[in-house]
């Protein structure tokens, strides 16, 4: 393995192209002028479900209409976000993955979201088990409206990346529910990740006026 | 490896795909329709042209530091928990998959999308060595069920009509018979596929993006399967080509912006999951290719098809590709970007795939990151030409041609003797089988003098005082 490593990295040296410099990355990037409205466009384009509340204890009314039009058992769902009770279920670092597998609704925080794609940036460090993200049949997230961003430019600016020195290993950007055309490309949402995604936007973004 | 397989020229392969017209006519127009949402997708970023220049530069200077990004990148790598390995070609890479899922009694293999993968022929290795390997993305899981390769690196089936699909599901999932709902499909292999992750022992995922600065990668899916493979068993390997680096995390904006609009014209791919080593308990191995990528880099014409981020665009745009199906160009990656690496790998067994091109030069327009696919294309014909590995039938007539055409004398002689010819032979005879021109057309009608005839007479009843 160590001479595998080293005849690469000797081959690549003997043939390097020439120098060329590292590109800084100001560019002016397009930015919305309703980022709220252009998050919600986005991800309803992107086959998901976006709803403005005033606050978390809105979501808690809503989110029980939603589970009961889903058909789910309100014990197969799941909160991860502080301070948001929704379902009797629990997730727990050693949650057994049938438990898992059989849970209908899970509600999870979202760190920022992208007004440009509809995604939201969930740290794996927020959730007791990242497995419950892709087993669940239907997914929420909820995220602040003053921490939607304009694009991918702002939103890898927020980001920092320490996974050994106490930081999450695991993080995602997740733009709607999962979807496949692999066949004769026609669009079918809803494949092996959750069917469906609903995000719920807590408060007034800066771009509206009060 | 690729090269050891006898590759039928892929006009031939192209004659047996577009023999039927429908399912041609079809190919041609989903996969336009993929290249329309592109261009939809594309409009929508002011920035765009921007955003394909930076991409290139930032793949041009990673590539003139790669040895040291690598580096870089294997030592955060590792400090983030991951353990990363060198393979110098495919039976390596393969070598040291086998022994990691050894290590770990893991009979139980659920992998997701990685065209390197396919490359390194890893299925058929581990499958022989008792070890079970089920393709997790719906496309490549059809292919696979028929005993298939993808004919195409984002839409692996997309040669298959529903029916297709619903035949072989029938066959091996027991759907009902006859099945041709893409919604019942896709459920009845979401479940099938399902009841797989849960049973597994060991994830493989391939690698869109490596961060230099970070030590992690990035996987960038549709459907939840890498992350559900990345997230079950408690081991996952990601194989990662040597080429698939970026030297920050920042760069990722320039690239994630990019790449899902050009494969499919969505905004950003549902998932884009981030891994900075294992999750706790668990395992995570990186394995480093290079299987050929070293040596793409030594060959200034054409270095910059290292640049790849395997979009897909200058397959869904080709006019070639279009009609004549992934499988014509019989290379892992087909389209214009696998006409120049198939023979850059092997020149004399893929020696036809750069003549399979028009040198529209529509691929080069759409290439996320500004890969100059058809002047390498033509280069490349150069370079087959030069190593003698044309047939016959491309070297003499071009010899013939550069004969005629080297002096105009009897380029004018060749001309009269063709119209004076042509016009008197029988249809029999022009349009036989040994013609290929008139396979598919009709021969103009021979015009009575050439244009040399024509301006020379024109000219001569002009008096010299006409302006």
């Amino acid at each position: 393995m160590n001479a595998a490593r080293q005849q690469i990295l000797e081959s690549l040296r003997r043939e390097r192209p020439p120098a060329e410099r590292l590109p800084e990355l100001r560019g002016m990037w397009h930015r919305y002028a309703d980022r709220s409205r252009q998050f919600a466009d986005a991800v309803e384009s992107v086959g998901g479900a976006c709803r403005f509340v005033p606050d978390l204890d809105a979501i808690e009314p809503l989110a029980k209409e939603q589970i009961v039009a889903s058909g789910a058992d309100i014990g197969r769902c799941a909160s991860a976000v502080p301070g948001l009770r929704v379902g009797r279920a629990a997730l727990a670092s050693d949650s057994p993955l049938a438990d898992l597998e059989r849970m209908d609704w899970v509600f999870a925080p979202g760190r920022f979201a992208v007004a440009e794609n509809g995604a939201v940036w969930i740290d794996g460090g927020d959730l007791p088990c990242r497995a419950a993200l892709f087993l669940c049949r239907h997914l929420a997230l909820v995220v602040r409206a003053d921490e939607i961003v304009h694009n991918m430019h702002e939103a890898y600016d927020r980001l920092t990346w320490n996974g050994a020195r106490g930081g999450s290993e695991f993080g995602l950007f997740l733009s709607g529910p999962s979807k496949t055309a692999d066949i004769e490309q026609s669009l079918v949402i809803g494949a092996q990740g959750a069917k469906t995604l609903c995000v719920f936007v807590l408060g007034r973004s800066a771009d509206r006026p009060s | 490896m690729e090269e050891d397989r006898a590759v039928v020229p892929h006009a031939r392969l192209a004659a047996r795909f577009v023999a039927d017209a429908d399912r041609t006519t079809w190919h041609d127009a989903a996969l336009w329709f993929v290249r329309v949402k592109r261009d939809r997708a594309a409009a929508h970023v002011p920035e765009w042209e921007e955003l394909r220049e930076l991409a290139s530069r930032i793949k041009a200077h990673l590539m003139s530091r790669l040895p040291e990004y690598l580096e870089q990148f294997e030592s955060n790598a590792a400090r983030n928990g991951a353990v990363v390995h060198w393979a110098r070609d495919g039976e390596e890479h393969n070598r040291i998959v086998l022994e990691i899922l050894n290590r770990h009694n893991a009979r139980r293999v659920v992998k997701s999308k990685s065209m390197l993968t396919e490359e390194c022929r890893l299925n058929p290795y581990l499958e022989a060595r008792g070890i079970g390997v089920v393709d997790t993305d719906l496309g490549e899981r059809i292919v696979q069920l028929r005993n298939e390769p993808p004919s195409h690196i984002v839409l692996p089936a997309i040669h298959l009509r529903k029916a297709d699909v619903g035949a072989t599901f029938h066959e091996q999932l027991g759907t009902p018979a006859g099945e041709s709902d893409a919604g019942r499909l896709t459920r009845a292999a979401c479940d099938h596929l399902r009841e797989r992750f849960l049973a597994a022992d060991a994830a493989i995922t391939g690698v869109n993006f490596g961060i230099a600065e970070t030590g992690g990668i990035v996987v960038c899916t549709n459907e939840g399967n890498a992350d559900l493979g990345a997230s079950i068993p408690r081991l996952h390997i990601a194989s990662m080509g040597i080429e698939k680096l970026v030297p920050r995390a920042r760069d990722l904006a320039v690239f994630t912006r990019l790449l899902a609009r050009s494969a499919t014209g969505q905004p950003i791919t549902t998932y884009t999951s981030h891994f900075h080593g294992p999750r706790a308990g668990a395992e995570l191995h990186i394995v480093l290719v290079d299987n050929g990528r070293g040596s793409l880099l030594a060959r200034g014409a054409f270095r910059r098809a290292l640049h790849c981020i395997r979009c897909g665009a200058c397959m869904n745009t080709c006019p070639v590709y279009r009609r004549s199906g992934g499988y014509s160009y019989s290379a892992t990656v087909p389209g214009p970007i696998g006409s120049i690496l198939a023979p850059q790998r092997d020149p004399k067994a893929y020696h036809h795939l750069p003549f399979a091109c028009t040198l529209c030069g529509s691929c080069t327009d759409v290439c996320p990151v500004r890969i100059d696919l058809h002047h390498q294309l033509l280069a490349m014909r150069r370079e087959i030409a030069a190593a003698g590995h044309l047939s016959w039938s491309k070297r003499w007539p071009m010899k013939i041609a550069r004969w005629v055409f080297g002096s105009p004398s009897r380029y004018e002689r060749a001309g009269r003797t063709a119209r004076w010819i042509i016009a008197r032979l029988p249809r029999r005879i022009l349009l036989c089988r040994w013609n290929p021109w008139s396979r598919q057309r009709e021969l103009p009608p021979m015009p009575s003098k050439s244009f040399r005839d024509w301006y020379r007479e024109s000219h001569e009843r002009r008096s010299p005082t006409d302006p």
